[in-house]
């Protein structure tokens, strides 16, 4: 489930996640000593994911061999 | 009818019969169209290439993509020749987003461009890179 997940997400649905963590994080008090690694964390992903070029996905189609039959008979061999 | 499911044309046929097509030195080449395959599009008298629902996005230039240089063999092991490209592929560098349904093979050297085998697709360029790939046994068989 979780693949499916991460395979479906768009470049700006991980960037939204991460403003939404960002927001979430900041609204826990300043004594909880995991707030800044955290965001740090968080920060860091979101700088990432908005420097990156936009790189869709290559796709690859196969074809299927296309048959000509000389022979309606199989009876016998020419 | 999935994707990849290849279609002859049936003037392609009686071309070939008439020495009209040499699948070994004309030059071919594969374009991509946004509606759908029917059966009757193998079908009439002589079917040629149109850009009419031909696709246009950026990376695409109408009349498509060269498949490089054929290649004709006999294979007796499976008492057929085969009809196959140079091997490469055929792909679009960044194609656009576009709708694509179908791939059409058609002679590029002759003077009316004829339809030579439709494939169905049913996967739409996104911007990606865009590849068909032929199958092990090439293009088309004669068997």
């Amino acid at each position: 489930m979780t693949e499916v997940i991460k395979r479906e997400m768009t470049k700006q649905d991980r960037i939204n996640l991460c403003k939404y963590s960002i927001e979430l994080i900041k609204s826990v008090p300043d004594s909880n000593i995991r707030k800044p690694p955290a965001l740090e964390h968080y920060e860091r992903q979101l700088a990432n994911l908005e420097g990156r070029p936009f790189s869709p996905p290559d796709i690859v189609v196969g074809l299927k061999t296309a048959e000509l039959f000389a022979k309606s008979d199989p009876v016998g061999e020419n | 009818m999935a994707e990849g499911d290849a279609h002859v044309v049936n003037n392609f046929k009686e071309q070939l019969l008439l020495k009209v097509i040499d699948c070994d030195t004309d030059v071919f080449k594969v374009a991509l169209y946004s509606d759908a395959y029917a059966s009757s599009q193998i079908d009439g008298a002589a079917p040629a290439y149109s850009s009419s629902n031909e696709i246009g996005p950026a990376n695409y230039t109408a009349t498509g993509q060269s498949i490089g240089t054929p290649v004709v063999s006999q294979d007796d092991a499976n008492d057929w020749a085969k009809w196959d490209d140079d091997g490469t592929d055929v792909s679009w560098t960044s194609l656009g987003a576009a709708t694509i349904q179908r791939a059409i093979l058609y002679d590029d050297t002759t003077g009316t461009k004829y339809l030579c085998i439709i494939w169905e697709i049913a996967t739409n360029s996104n911007g990606g890179n865009y590849t068909l790939t032929f199958n092990t046994n090439g293009m088309m068989t004669l068997g």
